[in-house]
């Protein structure tokens, strides 16, 4: 197979595009790593929520709680912690070094976010191009990041709450800090309920989170970070 | 098409009958037997399904990595804030492995507290006796590791203080404590150490009430709730990993905060 190269045409070689694939491999490993480490996250969260209840009478029962009572729950969540911190901080850095985030998640404006939401509750969902996001996209996925962000930044003001008890004052004190890592697990959850049935509405996505999705031609990108 | 792994002649319909007895065997209700007593085995062992061995084990190996790191992030000059007394909580909050109802008093006059290892005096002290040792308040916050919180007010004698006293070997690893209520815990020296670490003989100006720890138990600012043992029998210096109730039952040791 080694002589494939010299034997294609010329012509053909230049109509296939050469860019980078839509998610490079990077991306789609951390992406899956973080979609395991984050169920461990929210699941085990869920178990040591439960021993004692921010909103009183609401209970996760034990399918949806990982570990069987909460000294394994906590077990769990002490061990994916690591995992989701250090993933998340190649994620952020590779979005920063690479142009990535700016690429795909800039610029947002309010016009097109209240036309995307307008033209989506009229079940009209632009999805014949999956390499660039619109508004709505681009705005709940910034979200989702900084949800994240703020997941670490709350748990470890309630890990540590003495520590980094300069933290926990800024947050208000250590049972809101307590609210705020709920709150944040909330809009997670609430983003990974849209985006997993947005993924399996356009199953195209899903794939391209496996095999890289088609690839993105430079020219274009070039263009975008000049607009940009 | 005919399956390559169907035999070319078919077998003897004999064969069936030979092996009536064993089908007839194989009944629902054996089946069920056999699958209440492999259920039973499960809990015999104490092997649960839903954890499994490997996965616990590995999960353990993590907690210990984090008790190091938290020996790491423990910063022994940090002090946990403080709290005006007028926001105490009276009483304070119960929690206990048993319910309130079940709490044996224990009885001060006669109370003995035992002092053993790595210690140059290992006489046994009265409650008299810590009474007369300096005394320190502090009004700090009560983090229990399920999420609850609250503000009490403690005094007592520092446990440096106390170490120091029957001559503790300040470079062993662990301080350990024996109670009344059969609840075992241990502590680092590092935390042992600190100043908001207290033997406390007192819940604001009131002497503990008996379900609080009288006559005496440990109140430290820089650790869960679940490593403050209540009425404290022995201390014993040790660098022999002492383990505790809680600890063996899968909660990390370290639990800083």
């Amino acid at each position: 197979m080694g002589c494939v190269n010299t034997e294609t045409p010329a012509a053909e070689t230049l109509s296939v595009p050469t860019g980078r694939r839509l998610h490079p491999w990077p991306v789609r490993i951390v992406h899956w790593v973080n979609a395991v480490v984050m169920l461990i996250m929210i699941t085990s969260g869920w178990g040591i929520y439960d021993d004692d209840v921010i909103i009183r009478g609401f209970h996760f029962s034990s399918f949806w709680r990982l570990g069987d009572w909460a000294a394994w729950s906590l077990n769990w969540h002490f061990a994916g912690m690591w995992f989701l911190v250090i993933n998340g901080l190649i994620y952020l850095i590779y979005g920063f070094v690479t142009g990535r985030f700016r690429e795909k998640l800039l610029p947002i404006r309010p016009a097109e976010v209240a036309r995307t939401v307008i033209e989506t509750l009229h079940f009209k969902i632009a999805h014949e191009d999956i390499t660039v996001y619109n508004a709505v996209q681009k705005l709940l996925y910034i979200i989702v990041i900084l949800a994240g962000i703020s997941q670490v930044i709350t748990g470890i003001s309630i890990w540590k709450p003495v520590q980094f008890s300069g933290l926990v004052s800024l947050l208000g004190g250590f049972q809101t800090a307590r609210v705020l890592h709920f709150a944040g697990m909330a809009v997670i959850v609430g983003f990974l309920v849209v985006h997993v049935a947005l993924s399996l509405l356009v199953p195209r996505t899903l794939w391209a989170m496996i095999a890289g999705g088609p690839r993105v031609q430079a020219r274009r990108r070039a263009k975008e970070g000049h607009a940009a | 098409m005919r399956s390559p792994f169907r035999p070319d002649r078919p077998p003897d319909a004999a064969i069936l009958d030979d092996h009536k007895p064993l089908i007839r065997s194989l009944e629902r209700r054996g089946l069920i037997r056999g699958g209440l007593s492999l259920g039973a085995l499960v809990m015999l062992t104490g092997c649960d399904v839903r954890r499994p061995e490997a996965v616990e084990s590995a999960l353990l190996a993590i907690s210990r990595l984090n008790d190091s790191v938290q020996a790491l992030l423990f910063d022994p000059n940090k002090l946990a804030p403080t709290y005006p007394a007028a926001m105490i909580l009276r009483p304070p909050k119960f929690n206990a492995y048993y319910d309130v109802m079940d709490v044996k008093p224990v009885n001060g006059a006669t109370w003995r507290l035992e002092v053993s290892g790595l210690v140059a005096d290992k006489r046994a002290w009265t409650l008299s006796d810590l009474q007369a040792l300096p005394q320190t308040s502090i009004v700090i916050q009560h983090i229990c590791v399920e999420g609850w919180s609250y503000i009490g007010g403690w005094t007592g004698v520092p446990l440096r203080l106390f170490l120091e006293r029957v001559g503790a070997d300040m470079r062993a690893k662990y301080v350990a404590f024996k109670t009344a209520d059969n609840y075992p815990s241990s502590i680092d020296m590092a935390s042992a150490l600190h100043p908001q670490t207290l033997l406390a003989l007192k819940y604001g100006d009131d002497t503990l009430a008996d379900p609080f720890g009288y006559p005496m138990r440990l109140r430290t600012a820089v650790k869960l709730g679940y490593k403050n043992p209540k009425w404290v029998t022995a201390i014993e210096v040790t660098n022999k990993y002492p383990g505790g109730y809680w600890e063996s039952r899968g909660f990390p040791w370290f639990a800083g905060i």
